[in-house]
């Protein structure tokens, strides 16, 4: 069924993706958004069994716009380092070639495996970042894929983001209730059918970030120096039918470097650590920039904290273009949050409460992007690369 | 509440930070100043830069919001021409 909601706000050309993107969280019966006459019209598709919603999702539409532009300020970002020279003439979108030589499969939206050829890429990106680590002497630590929700909670994630939030639940211990699931669950060809009332409530999340298990770790702790430390994780972020090939996983890994301390530590660290990404997207060969952004904030507070996040310049996006569609992709971001960790957990450095921030590198993203600039024909790649894959492939097979 | 038309620009933005951070005034001995005002934290930043801009019918954009650190500060902002 088609329908259209009328706005009562023309929503600026910067707002426009960010909008879009809200649409799917509306209802779970909307299809095939569009955006027209002149950003003040959304044209949209309603799923049979939701057509009586008509009216409900078009005035919800209309309220995510108000809300978005509602104490929006227009500012653009500020671009720190920039190489637009594209590394070749590849510009085929490389999913379906991955897909038809085996290098990935998709196991389901936002769902991907891969193969030698991509492990391999992303091993050499992790002996990359490692090493960018250690410049810092930051230790290694290892954190679950499981959060606690007490956590995401003094994190303010849980009202910031709740769209993208992953719960996790189990049978309760109740035999009664695990025969009844045993004798009637299956699957109806889109999700699992069982008696909800059988679930738990929710103690833990799937972890949507490195770095929150390591403020919880420092809770309640005075730090006689700053640290730097690094983990490797899986991350997860519900993002409904935004979600799009290796563009935008529902679960993805990600390197992360953490510092803790006080604030001229932390800008400190964040400067360089803008000078080494840098440095290693060069030796990727890749054409990119580095420029500040905005968290995408749920709607109610989005126009205030992007506001402040843009004003203070707390979260820097390694972007990399993608030739096939003439968009960009975030393949990372450095992010300095101030006290707010320091303060939500209690952790002091230098006599007042620490300052902390963070480098993430999205490793499929990151494959993604190097793959749609070079092509996937590995003696087109940086010549450092290609001995350091190969090297690593007769390894392998030693 | 509103200030009065007979209040200095200092005496308007104080009030608007005490009513954006719901305190009461402390006095000429402890300046309001983001960090050391209880609840002028990151949150209550914004809280404060939204009251300013309903006190002052303006609207600041993002780049000046690191410099509304205090109220001398912002007083220096606001009369800054446009």
């Amino acid at each position: 069924m088609n329908a259209q909601a009328d706005l009562n706000t023309t929503v600026p050309v910067e707002l426009i993706d960010e909008f879009l993107k809200r649409i799917p969280y509306v209802s779970e019966g909307i299809t095939n958004v569009r955006l027209l006459d002149g950003a003040q019209r959304v044209m949209f598709d309603l799923r049979p069994g939701f057509e009586n919603q008509r009216d409900l999702v078009a005035s919800r539409i209309s309220e995510i716009a108000d809300k978005l532009c509602l104490n929006y300020r227009p500012g653009s970002s500020r671009v720190l380092v920039k190489r637009e020279a594209l590394p070749g003439s590849y510009r085929q979108d490389p999913h379906a070639e991955l897909q038809q030589r085996g290098d990935i499969i998709a196991f389901g939206r936002g769902r991907y495996g891969f193969g030698p050829k991509l492990v391999r890429l992303i091993e050499f990106f992790e002996q990359r970042s490692r090493e960018m680590a250690a410049s810092f002497q930051a230790d290694p630590y290892n954190f679950p894929a499981l959060i606690g929700a007490d956590v995401l909670d003094t994190c303010r994630y849980l009202k910031n983001f709740p769209a993208s939030l992953n719960l996790v639940s189990h049978l309760r211990e109740d035999h009664s209730v695990l025969q009844e699931f045993s004798q009637s669950v299956r699957w109806d060809g889109e999700q699992l059918a069982y008696d909800r009332n059988g679930a738990s409530g929710v103690e833990c999340l799937l972890s949507p970030s490195v770095c929150f298990h390591w403020y919880r770790w420092l809770r309640d702790v005075e730090l006689k120096e700053p640290r730097a430390i690094t983990a490797l994780g899986k991350c997860f972020r519900y993002e409904s039918s935004n979600l799009t090939g290796l563009e935008r996983l529902w679960d993805f890994t990600m390197r992360e470097i953490v510092f803790v301390g006080p604030a001229e530590y932390v800008l400190a660290s964040r400067d360089r650590l803008v000078d080494l990404s840098a440095r290693f997207l060069d030796e990727l060969g890749m054409a990119y920039e580095i420029s500040t952004a905005t968290d995408p904030f749920f709607v109610d507070s989005y126009a205030v904290q992007a506001a402040y996040q843009q004003g203070f310049e707390l979260k820097f996006e390694l972007l990399a273009p993608l030739p096939y569609s003439g968009k960009k992709l975030a393949v990372g971001s450095i992010n300095y949050h101030q006290d707010f960790f320091g303060r939500s957990f209690a952790i002091q450095a230098a006599g007042a409460p620490a300052h902390t921030g963070c480098l993430g590198f999205g490793y499929e993203r990151l494959a993604l992007a190097f793959l749609a600039q070079h092509g996937l024909d590995q003696k087109q790649w940086p010549a450092a690369l290609d001995a350091a894959i190969t090297a690593s492939a007769a390894h392998d097979k030693a | 509440m509103t200030s009065s038309p007979n209040e200095s620009i200092e005496q308007r933005i104080a009030g608007a930070v005490m009513r954006a951070l719901k305190i009461a005034d402390p006095g000429s001995s402890t300046p309001l100043r983001m960090g050391s005002t209880p609840g002028w934290d990151s949150m209550g930043h914004m809280m404060v830069v939204m009251e300013l801009e309903k006190e002052f019918n303006t609207r600041f954009p993002p780049y000046l919001l690191p410099q509304l650190v205090d109220v001398e500060a912002i007083a220096k902002t606001l009369r800054k021409p446009a």
